[in-house]
């Protein structure tokens, strides 16, 4: 009885500790998934502040050729 | 005697069982993870520190500032009170400005937990806040950027009508020059407004 009770413990805690480890699986998976779309927004970022800048640019030199009409 | 031999076959098959499925499921979510995923998990480590050492410094920053300004706010009050009485600045005031101090202190506590806590979600909302915040100043120099194009649409249009007029009036070389600034302006409008629909098609 006492040899059944043991194992039944020992059963429990290595379930629990695969439990545990999943969810640390998880949360990291998690984390990269974020990871991942942080890089892919500071990307998009980028792009949007290079148009930005080019179009920006782009006004001012029309401006300055239709100063000169 | 069987039953405990069948109790403990029992636990050994539902141990098995339940370390397989749960080694299972693990190598299922980490599957993304390529193999040398140890050197990308510490690059991802490495990278997310700095980032939450940024926002910590920024959300400190915009704290003290904070901070300053409410201490400012209450010596000015402090002063106004002044007038009515001095045992209300005394006794008030200082209170007052402790509370203050005290508030924003385990406000800045409360969000380094946060930042702790919450795999990178914070980052995550400053960056679509960000993206947000570019696609309005996008918006803006779209908004701009078309407006010009129609302003200088006219302009030319203007400048074209003025030239087949003086033309008669002007040496051919002044003429050339002219019309080669119209050609110009015109090459370049039509530039701006290609770059503007390509700009409207990526802000979508």
């Amino acid at each position: 009885m006492k040899k059944s009770i043991f194992i039944g413990i020992l059963v429990a805690l290595v379930s629990l500790s695969c439990v545990d480890d999943s969810k640390k699986k998880e949360e990291e998976q998690k984390k990269l998934e974020l990871q991942k779309e942080i890089k892919a927004i500071d990307s998009t970022v980028v792009e949007l502040e290079k148009i930005n800048e080019d179009i920006l640019k782009s006004t001012e030199e029309l401006d300055e050729l239709l100063k000169d009409l | 005697m069987k039953n405990k031999i069948f109790t403990l076959v029992l636990m050994g098959v539902f141990a098995l069982f339940s370390t397989s499925s749960f080694a299972q499921s693990g190598e299922s979510q980490s599957g993304a993870v390529p193999k040398s995923g140890n050197e990308v998990v510490k690059k991802v480590k490495k990278e997310k520190v700095d980032q939450e050492r940024k926002i910590v410094k920024s959300n400190k920053k915009a704290i003290e500032k904070d901070v300053d300004k409410k201490v400012k706010d209450i010596k000015k009050e402090g002063e106004n009170t002044l007038s009515d009485g001095d045992n209300v600045i005394k006794k008030g005031a200082p209170d007052k400005l402790d509370k203050e101090k005290n508030k924003v202190k385990s406000d800045l506590k409360e969000k380094k937990e946060n930042i702790k806590n919450d795999f990178g979600q914070e980052t995550a909302k400053l960056a679509r806040a960000k993206e947000m915040e570019k696609k309005k100043q996008l918006k803006a120099s779209l908004k701009s950027g078309n407006t010009k194009v129609v302003q200088a649409k006219d302009r030319i249009k203007e400048a074209k009508e003025k030239l087949s007029l003086e033309k008669k009036n002007m040496t051919e070389e002044a003429y050339n020059e002219k019309a080669s600034k119209i050609e110009k302006a015109e090459l370049y409008v039509k530039k701006l407004e290609d770059k503007l629909s390509s700009a409207g098609a990526v802000k979508q």
